[in-house]
C-alpha cells in the first residue's frame, strides 16, 4: 500500500523545501538494519518511483530545535517530544537520471510509532547539491548534558555524534543532529558524499547534445512507455532551462584565439605575430567567381528555416562567419596554442623532456604578442615529447580561470609512445560583473582543450579514428584534490570541448588531381571547395567514424601541408613527394546551452619555418552570468511547484487546432502553421508526439514539429510549429505520388489521453529533382499534371526535356554580350525561386527593363540551371558511363561517345555544352586572342558543370572518378 | 487469495456510434447525452470479478471512429477488441466487417472479437436486425452483443462474458513482451506484478 501522498505531506513554508536533480548511476544501498516499519513509513510518503536509500534515526540538538522549522516548541515536554526524527536520503530513479535529496521526518510520540503512522510528517526536503555540505563531529559535552539522556531510548549513553547539515544557501539555515547509531551514520554520510559528488559533475557533452525527445522512453500510439520517468525528465530539463533564464543577470563575452602548429623540430626563427594576432588567410579573393549551388544544408534545425521564410531575397552566398565586426580590434580573452613535433630528437621519446624548447617557444608568443604581450600571462602548459599546449590569458581575467586541470596520454609507438598521442587542459571560467556587485557567486563554465598529433600517412585513416576513440577514452583529468572524493573528469565533462592539432587526415583524391584543382584555381575558392568534398575527416565526421558531433567551420585556405623547403616544390609551394593535405585542424564540440560562434578560421602562409603553415580560429562564447543563489531559489521553487503528485487529478491538455491544413506546398519553400495547445486541467502536463507504429517516424519526412516535446502549467498555451518543407528527398518521393497530402499526428499526454491532429496540404509538382527520362514524357508543364502516371508513351518522348531548353534558350537570347553576368555574379533567392515556378507552370520568365535588374536576372536564372541539373535524380552521364568518359583521350572519341548515352543526355549534352562553349569563348575573347590555351573561363566553367553532370553515385556501385578526369572530358566539348 | 489477470482491450467502430458512452458506462456508470466526438484514444482501466472470484483488470483503448484520421493501430496487442455498431444506422455495420477483417488480418491471431449493436433504446428506428448480425457474428466466430449505453442494459454483460473467454490459464508462451510494459502481454498475473504501468483506475477523458 502507498500512502496519498498530496494528503499526508505537509509542506513547510516556501523555501524550506527544494529539489535538485543529481545525475549519475546509483545503486540502491541496502536497508538492513532498519526497522521494516520505519522504512515502509518513509516509504508511504513517497512516490512509487523514489526510493530510500538510507534511514538514520536522530535527535535534534537541544536548543536548535525552533531554528530548524520544527514547529513552535513550548514547552520542554514538547520540544522532547519533537526531537526525535527520521533522516532518509531518498533518490529518484528514472532509469536515466537520479534526483536525490534527503528527507526529515518527525516522530512526534516516541514508541508508538506503530499505531501512530498519521503523527509522521514530513518536515523538510533538501536537495543535495554542490551547495550542501555535511559534517560529523563527536558530540560535545554541553549538547550531551543537556540531553535527556535516560528518557531517550536512541541513545544508550555511548557514542554520540552531531551531524550538522548546512547550506549556502539562504533559504536552508543549517541544522544539527545528535545520534549514535555510528554505522548507519557512516553508511548516511558516505551515501551523501557520494551523491554529492555526482550532483557536482559536469554532464557529459555526449549525453546533452541528445534531443529531449530522443531521451524519453520508447512509445508508439496505444504502447505507452514509461510515462512517470518520461514526465520527470521533461520537467527536470524545463525547470533547469527556466530558472537559467530567470537567474541570468548578463553576459560576458569570451574571446578566444586557438592556433595549432607542427613545428617540424624547428626553432622560432620567424615573427610569430601573423599567426597571433594577424587575420587568417582566405584564398578566396573578394566575390566568388561562380554563385555557389543552395547554401542552406538541407533541412536541418527548423530555425535554419525561418530566416529564409523572412529574409527571402538574401544573395545566394555562404553565410560569413569570417571578419565579424565584433572580433575586429578586440584582443583574445584567451590563447590556446597547440604545438606539435616541438622536439623530434630520440631522447625526447626516451627521457623526460627539457623545458628549454617550451621556454624558447613561450618567449616567441610573447614577442610575437608585440606591445600587448604585457596584457597576458602564461596560465598552465602541458608537454608530452613534442606535444605542446599552451594557454595564456589576459592578465586582468586571471582570477576567473580556476580548477585548471592537465593531463596527456599517448598513442605512438607500441600504443603509448608519446611520438603521438594528445595533451589536454581544461579549465573553468567564472564570469565576474563588475555592475551586479551583490551577486554572491556565479556558475563557471568549462572549456577543455586538446592538441593532438595522430597516426601519419594517407592509408592510415582507420588508426586516426582508433587514435581519436582511444585518446577520448584515456585523456581524463584527475582530481583537483581536497574535495575528499573522486572527481576525475572526462573530456567531455565540459561546456565547450576544443580539439586541435596535426590530426594527420589526408584527401581521397590522387596527388595530381590535388595539384591540378589547387594551380587551376589559384585566385578562388572554387578549387578547395572541391577538394575539400574528399577530405578524409570531414568523412569520418559523416559516417561517425570518428569526431561525431565535432564542428569544424567551412574550410576555405590552401592545404597546410606540406611545404617544402630546399626539397622538390611544385609550383605552389608544395613538396612533390607528399600529397598536400589539411593535416592541422581545430573543431569543436559545444553544448546546446551555448551560442559559441566561430569568427575566423585559415592558415597563415606568411610563416616559413615548419614544413606545416600554423592554422588559427577565432571564437566568441557568450558566457551567461548566473546568479547562482536565484537559480537554486527558481530551481526549489519550479520543483515544488511541479512535483506535486495527486493521483486524483488527470492531465487534461485542450488542442485548439485540431486541423492543420497547409494548402499549396511547393519544393523548397517552407510553410509554417501553429498548433496551439492549452493545459486546461489542474496539474501539470508534459505532452510528446508519438508515431503511429514502432520503428516509423512520428511525422512524414515534409512535416517537422518543434517542439517535439513539452511541458504545460495549468492554464498556459503553447504553439508547436509545424512547418511543411519539401526538400529533395522528399520532393524524389513525392513528384511520383498523388499530389494529395495527409496524415495524422498523434499528441500524447503522459499518463492521459492521445489526441489526433489530422494534417493535409496539396503538394505542387515541380521539374526539379525527377529524371530527364520522366521529364521529357510530360505533356506540358509539371504543375498541369492530375496525377504522377499522366505521361506521354516513351515513343513520342521529346528530344530533351522543355525547362532545360527554356533556360538555355533564355541565356543565348537575352545576354549575348554580356555573358559575365552568367556566372559571375551571386544570384537572388527570390528571384531564383520565381525562375523555377515559371518552370514549373509554364509561366513566361519575368521581364526587367533597369540594367542592374538585368543582371541579377541572368545571375538567376544561371544560378537555376546549375541547382536544375544538380538536383537531377540521375546525373546527365549515369555514373555507369564514368569510367568510360574519363578512357577518352581526345575529341573525336569523346564525341563518338555520345552515342552510348540515354536518349534525353544526348541532346541536354549537347546543347548545355554548345551553350557553354560559347560563354567560355566570350571570356577569353578579349584577353589572350588568338592563343591555343585554354582560356582560365573555360577551366572555370568545366570545374563548376563537371561534378555535376557527372555526379559520383552514393551508392558506390560505380567507382568514383578522378575529378580532374570529368573536368578534362568536359573540356573536350567547352574548350 | 483470488487470481488477477490483466487484458488490453480496444473498442473500434464507426463515428458516432456510442464506443465512449459505452466505455463511460462500463467504467463509471454513467451516460452523456451530448458527448463531444472522441478526437484520439483515450486510456481507462476496469475490472471485473467473475464468479469464481478471478479478478479481469481491462485496459480499454477508446479510440476515433472518424474516417479522417487514419487511426493509428491501437489494437496492436491487443487481446480482445469490441467492435461497435449502431442498430439505427446500417452503413455502421459495413464499418464493422471492415474493422473486422482489419483484426482479422492484422491483430494478433488469439484476439478475441466481440460485435455489439447498441443504441436498443432506440428500438424503433432500428435498420439492422437481430438475425442480420447474429448470422454474420456467427460466420465469423465473433461474440454477439446488443446493449444500449444510455440504460446500460446488456452493457456489463458485455465485458464479462469477454472476461469469461480470455484464457486465464497460464499466461500465453508467446513473447510479445518486448516493450516490457503489462499491456504487451497476455495475462498478467497481477498477483506476480508488483509494479504495474499506468494504474489510474478513472477516467481521463
Amino acid at each position: 500500500m502507498r500512502g496519498n501522498v498530496g494528503k499526508n505531506v505537509s509542506i513547510t513554508p516556501r523555501g524550506q523545501i527544494e529539489q535538485l536533480q543529481i545525475f549519475g548511476d546509483l545503486t540502491c544501498t541496502d536497508l538492513t538494519g532498519m526497522s521494516h516499519r520505519q522504512v515502509d513509513l518513509v516509504k508511504s510518503f513517497l512516490r512509487p518511483s523514489e526510493n530510500t536509500t538510507v534511514t538514520l534515526n536522530v535527535e535534534v540538538e537541544p536548543g536548535n530545535v525552533e531554528s530548524y522549522g520544527g514547529g513552535q516548541a513550548d514547552t520542554n515536554t514538547e520540544a522532547l517530544q519533537c526531537g526525535r526524527r527520521l533522516l532518509s536520503i531518498v533518490t529518484h530513479d528514472d532509469g536515466v537520471f537520479e534526483e536525490a535529496r534527503w528527507v526529515l521526518a518527525p516522530l512526534r510520540k516516541p514508541g508508538t510509532l506503530d499505531e501512530s503512522n498519521n503523527q509522521l510528517q514530513i518536515k523538510t526536503t533538501s536537495p543535495i547539491t554542490g551547495d550542501v555540505s555535511l559534517t560529523v563531529a563527536q558530540a560535545k559535552q554541553q549538547s550531551l548534558e543537556n540531553l535527556p539522556s535516560p528518557a531517550s531510548p536512541t541513545i544508550p549513553g555511548v557514542s554520540v555524534f552531531t551531524l550538522t547539515i548546512n547550506s549556502n544557501s539562504e533559504d536552508v539555515s543549517s541544522q544539527t543532529f545528535i545520534t549514535s547509531d555510528i554505522q548507519k551514520l557512516r553508511k548516511f554520510s558516505a551515501e551523501y558524499r557520494r551523491l554529492k559528488a555526482i550532483a557536482a559533475k559536469v554532464v557529459d557533452l555526449r549525453t546533452k547534445i541528445i534531443p529531449l525527445h530522443e531521451r524519453l522512453s520508447k512509445a508508439t500510439a496505444g504502447l505507452p512507455g514509461n510515462d512517470l520517468r518520461d514526465i520527470s525528465t521533461v520537467r527536470d530539463e524545463w525547470i533547469r532551462k527556466a530558472s537559467i533564464a530567470k537567474a541570468t543577470v548578463g553576459t560576458k563575452s569570451l574571446r578566444l584565439r586557438l592556433g595549432s602548429f607542427n613545428v617540424n623540430g624547428k626553432i622560432p626563427s620567424q615573427d610569430l605575430s601573423p599567426w597571433l594576432r594577424g587575420v587568417a588567410a582566405k584564398k578566396s579573393t573578394g566575390q566568388p567567381w561562380i554563385s555557389p549551388l543552395e547554401p542552406l544544408s538541407p533541412l536541418g534545425p527548423l530555425c535554419d528555416l525561418l530566416p529564409e521564410e523572412k529574409d527571402e531575397d538574401d544573395l545566394l552566398t555562404k553565410s560569413s562567419a569570417n571578419a565579424t565586426p565584433e572580433m575586429k580590434g578586440v584582443d583574445p580573452d584567451i590563447f590556446v596554442l597547440g604545438f606539435q613535433e616541438l622536439d623530434m630528437s630520440t631522447e625526447a621519446l626516451l627521457y623526460a623532456t627539457s623545458p628549454i624548447k617550451e621556454e624558447m617557444w613561450t618567449t616567441a608568443i610573447f614577442a610575437g604578442l608585440g606591445e600587448k604581450g604585457i596584457l597576458y600571462e602564461k596560465l598552465v602548459s602541458t608537454q608530452l615529447v613534442g606535444m605542446l599546449l599552451i594557454v595564456i590569458v589576459k592578465k586582468a581575467l586571471r582570477s576567473c580561470f580556476n580548477d585548471v586541470r592537465f593531463c596527456y596520454a599517448g598513442a605512438g609507438i607500441m600504443g603509448f609512445m608519446g611520438n603521438k598521442g594528445a595533451t589536454a587542459v581544461r579549465l573553468e571560467f567564472t564570469p565576474t560583473s563588475s555592475g551586479v556587485s551583490e551577486l554572491a557567486s556565479t556558475q563557471p563554465i568549462a572549456l577543455t582543450f586538446v592538441n593532438a598529433h595522430l597516426a601519419a600517412f594517407d592509408e592510415m585513416v582507420e588508426r586516426r579514428n582508433y587514435d581519436f576513440h582511444d585518446l577520448s577514452a584515456r585523456l581524463t583529468f584527475p582530481s583537483a584534490g581536497g574535495t575528499g572524493y573522486d572527481d576525475t573528469l572526462n573530456l567531455y565533462q565540459s561546456d565547450v570541448l576544443f580539439w586541435m592539432g596535426d590530426l594527420n587526415y589526408r584527401i581521397n583524391l590522387s596527388d595530381s588531381d590535388i595539384r591540378a584543382i589547387l594551380t587551376s584555381y589559384p585566385d578562388g575558392d572554387s578549387g578547395v571547395q572541391h577538394i575539400v568534398a574528399y577530405d578524409q575527416l570531414r568523412n569520418a565526421i559523416r559516417s561517425n567514424e570518428a569526431f561525431s558531433h565535432f564542428v569544424e567551420h567551412p574550410i576555405t585556405h590552401f592545404p597546410t601541408y606540406r611545404y617544402g623547403a630546399g626539397l622538390s616544390r611544385d609550383l605552389l609551394g608544395y613538396d612533390t613527394k607528399r600529397k598536400p593535405a589539411w593535416t592541422d585542424r581545430i573543431m569543436y564540440m559545444p553544448s546546446p546551452d551555448i551560442d559559441l560562434k566561430q569568427l575566423g578560421y585559415g592558415s597563415h602562409p606568411e610563416i616559413t619555418l615548419s614544413d606545416h603553415q600554423p592554422i588559427s580560429a577565432d571564437f566568441h562564447i557568450p558566457v551567461a552570468i548566473i546568479n547562482k543563489g536565484t537559480y537554486e531559489e527558481h530551481t526549489c521553487g519550479l520543483h515544488r511547484e511541479l512535483s506535486e503528485y495527486d493521483q486524483s487529478k488527470k492531465p487534461r491538455i485542450k488542442v485548439q487546432t485540431a486541423n492543420l491544413d497547409f494548402g499549396p506546398i511547393f519544393y523548397r519553400r517552407p510553410t509554417k502553421k501553429a498548433l496551439v495547445l492549452l493545459n486546461d486541467g489542474d496539474i501539470p502536463c508534459v505532452f510528446r508526439f508519438l508515431s503511429a507504429a514502432p520503428d516509423t517516424p512520428v511525422a512524414p519526412s515534409w512535416l517537422h514539429i518543434e517542439p517535439m516535446v513539452g511541458l504545460l502549467r495549468p492554464k498556459e498555451t503553447v504553439a508547436v510549429t509545424t512547418v511543411a518543407y519539401v526538400d529533395d528527398a522528399a520532393a524524389s518521393k513525392l513528384n511520383l505520388r498523388p499530389p494529395k497530402l495527409e496524415c495524422t499526428l498523434i499528441l500524447h499526454t503522459a499518463l492521459g489521453k492521445d489526441h489526433f491532429i489530422s494534417v493535409s496540404g496539396y503538394y505542387q509538382y515541380t521539374c526539379f529533382v525527377n529524371t530527364l527520362e520522366r521529364l521529357a514524357r510530360l505533356p506540358g508543364p509539371i504543375r498541369n499534371l492530375k496525377t504522377p502516371e499522366d505521361l506521354m508513351p516513351s515513343t513520342q518522348a521529346l528530344n530533351a526535356p522543355r525547362e532545360i531548353m527554356r533556360l538555355i534558350n533564355w541565356m543565348m537570347t537575352n545576354s549575348l554580350s554580356e555573358t559575365d553576368t552568367f556566372f559571375g555574379r551571386p544570384a537572388r533567392r527570390k528571384l531564383c525561386t520565381v525562375i523555377r515556378e515559371c518552370l514549373d507552370t509554364g509561366e513566361e520568365f519575368p521581364t526587367v527593363t533597369a540594367e542592374s535588374d538585368r543582371s541579377d536576372l541572368c545571375a538567376a536564372v544561371a544560378s537555376t540551371l546549375v541547382a536544375f541539373l544538380d538536383s537531377l535524380v540521375v546525373p546527365v552521364i549515369p555514373p555507369s558511363l564514368h569510367a568510360r568518359c574519363l578512357q577518352v583521350r581526345d575529341r573525336e572519341t569523346a564525341f563518338e561517345l555520345l552515342d552510348e548515352f540515354p536518349r534525353e543526355s544526348i541532346n541536354v549534352w549537347i546543347s548545355l555544352t554548345a551553350f557553354l562553349h560559347y560563354v567560355g569563348q566570350q571570356g577569353s575573347a578579349s584577353g589572350k586572342a588568338g592563343s591555343r590555351s585554354i582560356s582560365s573561363k573555360a577551366l572555370h566553367l568545366a570545374m563548376l558543370f563537371a561534378p555535376i553532370l557527372l555526379r559520383d553515385d552514393p551508392s558506390g556501385e560505380f567507382p568514383r572518378v578522378s575529378l580532374i578526369g570529368k573536368r578534362d572530358f568536359l573540356l573536350y566539348f567547352i574548350a | 487469495m483470488s487470481k488477477q489477470f490483466q487484458f488490453k482491450l480496444v473498442l473500434l467502430g464507426e463515428s458516432a456510434v456510442g464506443k465512449s458512452s459505452l466505455v463511460l458506462r462500463f467504467v463509471k456508470d454513467q451516460f452523456d447525452d451530448y458527448r463531444e466526438s472522441t478526437i484520439g484514444a483515450a486510456f481507462l482501466t476496469q475490472t471485473v470479478t467473475l464468479d469464481d472470484q478471478t479478478i479481469v483488470k481491462f485496459e480499454i483503448w477508446d479510440t476515433a471512429g472518424q474516417e479522417r484520421y487514419k487511426a493509428p493501430m491501437y489494437y496492436r496487442n491487443a487481446n480482445c477488441a469490441v467492435v461497435v455498431y449502431d442498430i439505427t444506422q446500417a452503413s455502421s455495420l459495413d464499418k464493422a466487417r471492415t474493422w473486422i477483417r482489419e483484426l482479422q488480418r492484422q491483430a494478433d491471431p488469439s484476439i478475441v472479437i466481440a460485435l455489439c449493436g447498441n443504441k436498443t433504446d432506440l428500438t424503433a428506428r432500428r435498420q439492422i436486425t437481430q438475425e442480420e448480425a447474429k448470422k454474420y457474428a456467427d460466420e465469423e466466430g465473433l461474440m454477439w452483443f446488443e446493449t444500449s449505453a444510455k440504460t446500460g442494459e446488456g452493457v456489463s454483460e458485455v465485458f464479462t462474458a469477454i472476461a469469461k473467454k480470455l484464457p486465464l490459464s497460464a499466461p500465453s508462451s508467446r513473447t510479445n513482451a518486448a516493450r516490457g510494459t503489462a499491456a504487451a502481454r497476455q495475462g498478467v498475473d497481477l498477483n506476480r506484478q508488483t509494479t504495474t504501468q499506468g494504474s489510474n483506475e478513472a477516467c481521463n477523458c
